[in-house]
């Protein structure tokens, strides 16, 4: 059976976890046009799927997770690429904006180019500072896993850096 | 390959703090947490910038979030359904600490209100508070603390000293609850066009009582509050103006 979450329920959630959803959104993209737009995404396919938060980890952890994702996907596409990229050198770097602009300003353009995991696994300890531990959590994975996907992610940057 | 902050030994994360904001750590965790930013010179103002725009934040629900809430709820009323109970834990955690802890929101028989509410009005939802202002079309949704299993009944009186059951088995009797925390009901309530004060009373019980002699009793005497016997009770007093 598939449960519904109530109006109620979405609006504490989204009192309590809209603000880091919306940051992190926009630290990725570089606009908060575009992140408010993941922001109400997220938060809706939370309403429309409810089961994809399976009480497994705590629900910021699993925002982080959804946002890192919509945000790479926005990214990639076609479409948005240009207009995000040429957005983000306008925006970049914001005071205080981020916890560490600087790296995710050098992966903006290396985060289309890599692989969705190691996009991923980029944002979260370069621009988050996540452990391995939350690294896991967030991705749903062994900390094993992370550790591969670590040196994985090293590797393409060094031979991206070694291209440039 | 470390995150710089496993170089650096203790920064924690910014989905950390976060979780600190969103009030989602142990009491422990969230010493912890701010103990380091108190003492980091790179953490403590990340910290505080994080604090300043998660305050700043304006919790205002998009339209097209509430109205496919409101449609998937309409749709899952005529079926069973059931909520996620680490959800209902957070906004029962969130509402309480965004709460003044020494503002009562409803007056009660014997000891704090085990009844809240929120309104929902004009796609926006707020926590209820006695003497909320409220409009027509605006809906109602109901919260019970109770620490052991019990029943149940909300009823009101409006200004038109008409009184009504929002939350009964059937209509007909208090229904049977589950003990828990600022649970939430699984239907709400939208006020109709009656304007004026209206009253509402939640009967926390022990036995399933009969809501007949209640509401009967409420529209002879509409400023008398029920008397059961085996039931505290909470009060509500709404004022219902024009949209």
């Amino acid at each position: 059976m598939k449960r519904a979450v109530s109006l109620a329920e979405i609006e504490v959630a989204y009192r309590a976890h809209g603000h880091h959803v919306l940051r992190r959104a926009t630290l990725i993209l570089g606009n908060e046009s575009d992140a408010r737009e993941v922001l109400q995404e997220v938060f809706l396919s939370l309403v429309d799927h409810p089961e994809q938060f399976a009480a497994q980890s705590a629900l910021s952890t699993w925002l982080y997770s959804a946002t890192v994702h919509r945000c790479l996907n926005r990214l990639r596409d076609e479409r948005n690429r240009a207009r995000l990229l040429v957005a983000q050198s306008e925006v970049w770097p914001l005071p205080g904006q981020a916890a560490s602009p600087e790296h995710v300003a050098l992966l903006r353009e290396q985060l289309v180019r890599l692989p969705i995991e190691l996009a991923q696994v980029a944002v979260y300890q370069l621009a988050d500072e996540m452990s391995q531990d939350e690294i896991a959590e967030a991705m749903g994975c062994s900390r094993r896993q992370v550790r591969k996907l670590l040196e994985r992610l090293e590797q393409a940057l060094t031979a991206q850096r070694v291209r440039a | 390959m470390n995150a710089p902050h496993e170089r650096l030994g203790a920064c924690p994360s910014r989905l950390r703090f976060d979780r600190l904001l969103a009030r989602e750590l142990s009491e422990k965790e969230t010493h912890e947490v701010e103990l380091h930013a108190q003492s980091c010179l790179r953490c403590g103002p990340l910290l505080l910038e994080q604090r300043r725009g998660y305050e700043a934040f304006a919790p205002e629900l998009p339209a097209l979030l509430v109205q496919r809430v409101q449609a998937r709820e309409a749709r899952a009323r005529t079926g069973k359904y059931w909520f996620a109970p680490a959800l209902a834990a957070a906004a029962a955690l969130v509402v309480w600490l965004a709460r003044p802890h020494d503002a009562p929101l409803a007056t009660r028989s014997k000891g704090s209100p085990q009844l809240s509410f929120y309104v929902l009005h004009d796609g926006v939802v707020r926590p209820g508070v006695d003497g909320e202002r409220v409009r027509p079309g605006d809906a109602l949704r109901f919260a019970y603390s109770s620490s052991r299993d019990a029943y149940l009944a909300i009823v009101s009186i409006d200004g038109a000293r008409v009184a009504s059951a929002y939350y009964a088995e059937q209509g007909e009797r208090a229904a049977k609850i589950a003990a828990g925390s600022r649970a939430l009901l699984d239907q709400s309530t939208v006020l109709d066009e009656t304007l004026g004060p209206e009253v509402i009373y939640g009967l926390l019980c022990s036995e399933p009582i009969p809501l007949a002699p209640v509401l009967r009793a409420l529209e002879r005497r509409p400023d008398t509050p029920p008397d059961v016997t085996g039931c505290t009770l909470d009060r509500y007093t709404l004022l219902k103006v024009s949209r």
